[in-house]
This record gives C-alpha cells, sequence and structure tokens, in this order.
C-alpha cells in the first residue's frame, strides 16, 4: 500500500481544496489561504498545473470525436417521418381532423407524386459547370446561405447573446465577438447557430446592417480543398487565398483551413463582399487553426 | 383546436447543434459507439415527442442531456441491476487518498481517454459533465437525478480516480519513478 505523507498537514489541506480553487468555487478567505501557500509551496503549484492542463486535455480529448454522418441522418429522417404534428397534444377530434388532412395529403400526393416526399427545392439554384471544382465548392456555403438566411428566414432574426453562444457551442461561440470587432460599427451580429443543408452541418454568423446581410458560414471539410491552380482568379489577403463566385446577384467568397471551409457570403457588391472577406479571413483562419491543433 | 404542433424544422435547429456534444458524451458513458448511436437516436425521439413541454429561451442542451441519461439509465436498468461502483475502484481510492500522484506531463489524448474508460461509469459520468461539458452542479443533479451534494463527491472522487489511473499508466510507460512523492 503506497500511502505517503505530504510535507505536513497544511498541503493535504490545500491540495482538498485545488478542484474548486480551478473552478473558482472557494470562499474568498480559503481562496486567499490557497494562494499565499501557493506562493511559496513548489509541489502544490504542480500539482496546480498538472490539474489544469489534465481538465483541459480531458476536454480536448473528448470533443475530438464527432457523431458519426449517418446518425444524423437517422434522427433527421426518424424526424421527417413524424412530420409536423405532436400527437399526444391532439384531441380526439383533432385526431380525426389530422386523418382527414392525412388522407388529403395523400391524395395530392399522389396527384403530384414528382415532389412527394422530397423537401422543397432552393428559391435560388446555383449552376455550376461540371468540372469546375472551386465552383462546386462555393456551391457548398452558397446552399446553406440560401436555405437558411432565406428560405428559413433567418436573417429576419435577433438572436440574444446567450441564444448564440448556446447555439453556436463552446468550440464556436468565440466568432460571435470576432466577427463583431472585425465589422463596420453599425453592423450588428443578427443570428449565431449551426444549422444543416443535406445532412451537413454549418456553423452559421447572419450580420447585417441596414441595407446589407452578411453571412459568415463554415463547415467541416468532408475531403473538399480547392484546387490550386486558379490562381489568376486568387486573391491574397495577409497570406489567406480567397476563392469567388456570385449567383443571382449574390456574392461569394470562400476560403479553406486545414480543416474547415469559410464562406462570406452577402448582397453586397463583389467589391464590398471581398472587403469584408479580406477583413475577417486572417481573424477567422486564426481561431480555426486552434481548434484544428 | 390542434393545440401546439410542432414544426420538425423549429425542432431540428434548437435540438441537432447538440448532436455532437450528446455522441461524445454518451459514448464515453457506455464505452460502444454503436450502443451510444442508438441511445442518442432514442433520446431525440423522446426530445421531439416532448418538446411541447420545453420552453424556448430555456437551456436546451441541459434539457436534452436530462433526457439522454434517463434514456441511459432506463436501458442500464433494463440490462443489469446496475452494480456500479466496482470493488477496484473502491481499493484503489483507499489506496491513493492520501496520496496525490503527479500527473506526467506527455501523455497523450488516448492515454486521458482510456485512463478515463477505467473510472468507473458513476464517476465518469460526472466528471463528463462538469469537467466537458461545463454544466453547474445543479444542472448535473438535476441530469442525473441525485442531489447536489452527490454531484460534489462523485465529482471529487472521479476526478481523483481519473488522476490516479494517469499515474498507474505513466508508471506503465516509465514516465515517473515508482512512488515518487509529489
Amino acid at each position: 500500500m503506497k500511502v505517503i505523507n505530504f510535507e505536513d498537514g497544511h498541503c493535504k489541506r490545500i491540495r482538498s481544496y485545488l478542484d474548486s480553487y480551478l473552478n473558482n468555487e472557494l470562499m474568498v478567505e480559503t481562496n486567499h489561504e490557497v494562494l499565499t501557500h501557493l506562493e511559496t509551496c513548489e509541489p502544490c503549484s504542480r500539482s496546480l498545473e498538472d490539474r489544469a492542463r489534465l481538465k483541459a486535455q480531458l476536454k480536448r480529448a473528448v470533443t475530438q470525436e464527432y457523431a458519426p454522418p449517418a446518425l444524423r441522418e437517422r434522427i433527421v429522417s426518424d424526424l421527417r417521418r413524424r412530420r409536423g404534428f405532436n400527437f399526444r397534444n391532439l384531441s380526439l377530434a383533432a385526431a380525426a381532423a389530422v386523418a382527414v388532412a392525412a388522407m388529403l395529403v395523400i391524395a395530392a400526393a399522389t396527384l403530384f407524386t414528382s415532389n412527394a416526399g422530397k423537401k422543397p427545392p432552393l428559391s435560388l439554384r446555383a449552376e455550376v459547370a461540371q468540372g469546375d471544382v472551386t465552383g462546386q465548392i462555393l456551391k457548398i456555403g452558397f446552399d446553406d446561405h440560401v436555405s437558411c438566411s432565406i428560405d428559413h428566414q433567418m436573417a429576419n432574426k435577433q438572436f440574444t447573446a446567450e441564444q448564440m453562444s448556446e447555439r453556436l457551442g463552446s468550440e464556436y461561440s468565440g466568432l460571435v465577438a470576432l466577427v463583431k470587432n472585425r465589422m463596420p460599427a453599425d453592423y450588428t451580429v443578427a443570428v449565431g447557430h449551426r444549422c444543416h443543408y443535406q445532412g451537413r452541418e454549418f456553423v452559421h454568423l447572419i450580420v447585417r446592417n441596414q441595407d446589407d446581410i452578411v453571412s459568415l458560414i463554415i463547415t467541416r471539410k468532408n475531403g473538399e480543398t480547392f484546387p490550386t491552380s486558379g490562381v489568376s482568379e486568387t486573391l491574397l489577403a495577409s497570406g489567406v487565398p480567397i476563392q469567388e463566385a456570385s449567383w443571382h446577384k449574390i456574392q461569394v467568397a470562400g476560403m479553406e483551413t486545414r480543416d474547415h471551409l469559410v464562406y462570406v457570403i452577402s448582397n453586397k457588391s463583389q467589391e464590398g463582399n471581398e472587403r469584408v472577406a479580406t477583413n475577417l479571413a486572417p481573424a477567422v483562419s486564426d481561431f480555426l487553426r486552434k481548434i484544428e491543433v | 383546436m390542434f393545440g401546439r404542433t410542432v414544426p420538425t424544422e423549429e425542432f431540428e435547429s434548437a435540438a441537432l447543434p447538440h448532436l455532437n456534444d450528446l455522441y461524445r458524451t454518451a459514448a464515453r458513458v457506455i464505452g460502444n459507439r454503436t450502443e451510444a448511436e442508438d441511445l442518442v437516436q432514442e433520446a431525440y425521439l423522446q426530445a421531439w415527442k416532448s418538446f411541447h413541454r420545453f420552453e424556448p429561451g430555456t437551456n436546451c442542451r441541459a434539457w436534452l442531456f436530462k433526457i439522454l441519461f434517463h434514456v441511459i439509465q432506463h436501458r442500464r436498468r433494463k440490462w443489469y441491476n446496475s452494480k456500479v461502483v466496482q470493488e477496484n475502484d473502491e481499493l484503489l481510492l483507499q489506496d491513493t487518498i492520501a496520496y496525490e500522484p503527479p500527473v506526467a506531463q506527455h501523455l497523450s489524448d488516448e492515454d486521458v481517454l482510456a485512463a478515463l474508460e477505467k473510472v468507473s461509469v458513476q464517476y465518469r459520468e460526472v466528471v463528463l459533465l462538469a469537467d466537458v461539458q461545463e454544466f453547474s452542479y445543479k444542472e448535473i443533479a438535476a441530469t442525473l437525478a441525485v442531489p447536489v451534494g452527490t454531484v460534489m463527491s462523485r465529482l471529487s472522487r472521479g476526478r481523483k480516480l481519473l488522476r490516479a489511473e494517469l499515474a498507474e499508466f505513466a508508471e506503465g510507460y516509465g514516465i515517473r519513478e515508482k512512488g515518487k512523492s509529489a
């Protein structure tokens, strides 16, 4: 049995407080006692460092794992099969009405079989020529912008700071302040959340002023990478190459980090959108690189 | 009247962003990814069924975790009469309770995860909820349906067990001299 005594009973007492100290849970007096002790006790301050390091490493190790895309798809299709109604809420009469409605839906579906069960198409389509790899990658961000900001009208919403940080999750919530600091003063961050389009998850911030709506859209790479050959179309912004395209007067600027694709999308002019992208690119890619370590 | 009908889009945009956190927690608590996937899927289904009781603006993530752990506990009871504290852990605790092993500096993430896996589930789940998901004691108490005091004592033991496991690991690798005091 390996019971080893500490230098003295005081160390033992202090160590029983170290986790609470690390989490800011101690009363002022105890906190002061721990602080004073740590100043002079090397082994205890090393133990504190150990704990802080272990806590950070544990968090990093666990959050490195992601839900398999197939699970997300299973859940989404599970939900959509039960689409629209929460049967527990329905009274008998209402249930009968639902049954009638369901029959009408089936009848309608038989009439218009081509669209039965499918998601409604996006209101704006991006045509990309076959073999245009850059265009295909830029379209990923464009489609999410159209689906979320326009078709689901998220651009009209205003989230509170708490809602944004909760919806973005701890990994990405730092983007809200980062974007706010780098946009002109008349812009506000209206939405920060995660959204999904075609089985893919996006981190999505919507920033707007009186005239313009700008989306910052980030998604984890799924093998995509911008071809390096199109250098002539590539702008160098503080060392971050930016690719551009435009569909239906919506400008898309895209860039990549090791694991992420990043898009700045707006109804601004090409130059205007490019300026926003150039402003955001270095800070956003720095932010993502830290997550990617 | 139809009562409150819940569009799946509303539910999806509130609940799906937490999928990764729910999955990685379930995977670590259960120790089996296929099983974890099933449990998370079940939790989402139950959450959707009771989404009308969820108050918008309150903490959706905490609410989902509560449902997930309800599902986990239900499944656990079905499998076996849960004897969650294993003798080994108690011995390990006895053995190290007065002893604070130093944690080696150069442990890999895999080492940390393997050590976590060795901590028995009732401590491990509290460590995951507090130190990885950063829930408050009160939220964890509600999630696991135990008193706040129990959360605090399990968390303290759980962290201690994890450090002890890692010290064992380090010894195995020869990173630390056996028995060297902190």
